[in-house]
């Protein structure tokens, strides 16, 4: 039975012991360097999501300043005019002119309660104008201002706080 | 000899440990930066419940009904220590109305995802600032969102304010 021997020398141990150290500080620097980017990447999708949403917001706050809502009377670009709103509710030729599927403005403060008709407006809460369909998600939606004719003991022009809500393919 | 060798290795280490710990302080640095500039976020949002809020009609009249003031017209109006015809100070009215307006609005509580809000009006000229109305509901010691709407009140301006608290 014979025996190999195999002798290193010195060098090629260390050698060997250099390659070792930077082989571990690589995978050490690509464990940070995932750690880090897996981080980067997670606050990016998130700022998208935020930006999607503000744009959403911004593209819902726009349908209030189209000639269909805007007040007129002064000049306020959050502000609806309730009045023309109601009267839009059950048109069926404005069915696919914004391309939504969902279209409602609520009342925020003072709320009301319940979907308002043209018997019981203004002491009502929502005003649908659009629903075709379940499926279109969260529908995006904008602070506005809801104003309308008022006509107590002399007609004068009150606005209240509401928001608009928008779903469907032309909010995406 | 076998000294000069363990005196390598340990500088070695030593070397490995401080680049390891500069690598550390730059990411915590980077990490750090990030949430503070998170704290106080710009929001669109806010922004746009500021504005239309202040064309919410009050039941405030200071010279004649139905000559009802808007709420960013009542906050220069209570700045100014009007009354309202009903016998009101306007003050009392801008502070009814803006908690109404704010609790319909905002629903805050510890388990819901605003904890808090802050609401505050001041008139600030290039000299001076004054409070005008402070409101605050909740924990507002987490992450803010935040806007500010300015109504121009010659000579200075009126600057509202809301931070929502997550």
């Amino acid at each position: 039975m014979t025996f190999c021997y195999v002798n290193y020398s010195k060098g090629q141990m260390k050698i060997q012991q250099m390659a070792f150290v930077l082989v571990a500080i690589i995978i050490f620097f690509a464990m940070v360097s995932l750690f880090y980017f897996s981080i980067r990447v997670a606050d990016i999708q998130k700022g998208a999501v935020s930006l999607k949403e503000d744009e959403a917001k911004e593209l819902v706050r726009k349908l209030s300043s189209t000639p269909e809502f805007s007040w007129t009377a002064t000049d306020c670009a959050s502000c609806i005019d309730l009045d023309k709103t109601i009267l839009l509710k059950n048109r069926n030729t404005y069915s696919g002119f914004w391309n939504l599927d969902y279209l409602a403005i609520e009342k925020v403060y003072p709320a009301g309660q319940g979907e308002c008709t043209r018997l019981s407006y203004p002491n009502c809460n929502t005003i649908t104008i659009l629903n075709k369909t379940s499926t279109y998600g969260s529908p995006a939606w904008a602070y506005v201002a809801l104003c309308r004719h008022e006509i107590a003991k002399s007609a004068y022009v009150k606005c209240e706080l509401g928001r608009i809500y928008a779903g469907g393919k032309g909010i995406q | 000899m076998i000294n000069k060798k363990a005196q390598e290795e340990i500088v070695g280490f030593v070397l490995i440990v401080v680049i390891v710990s500069i690598i550390f302080l730059v990411f915590l640095g980077i990490f750090v930066r990030q949430q503070s500039t998170d704290l106080e976020q710009q929001s669109r949002e806010i922004y746009q419940f500021l504005e239309s809020s202040m064309e919410y009609t009050t039941t405030c009249a200071v010279s004649y009904e139905p000559d009802y003031s808007k709420l960013g017209e009542l906050i220069r109006d209570c700045y100014s220590g009007s009354l309202c015809t009903s016998g009101e100070k306007a003050c009392t009215v801008l502070n009814t109305t803006i908690r109404g307006i704010l609790d319909s609005s905002w629903k805050v509580g510890p388990e819901r995802a605003i904890k808090g809000y802050s609401f505050n009006s001041l008139y600030t000229t290039n000299s001076t600032q004054k409070e005008i109305l402070v409101i605050a509901r909740g924990n507002c010691s987490f992450n803010r969102k935040g806007s500010e709407y300015l109504i121009p009140t010659f000579p200075g301006t009126i600057v509202s304010s809301l931070d929502l608290c997550y």
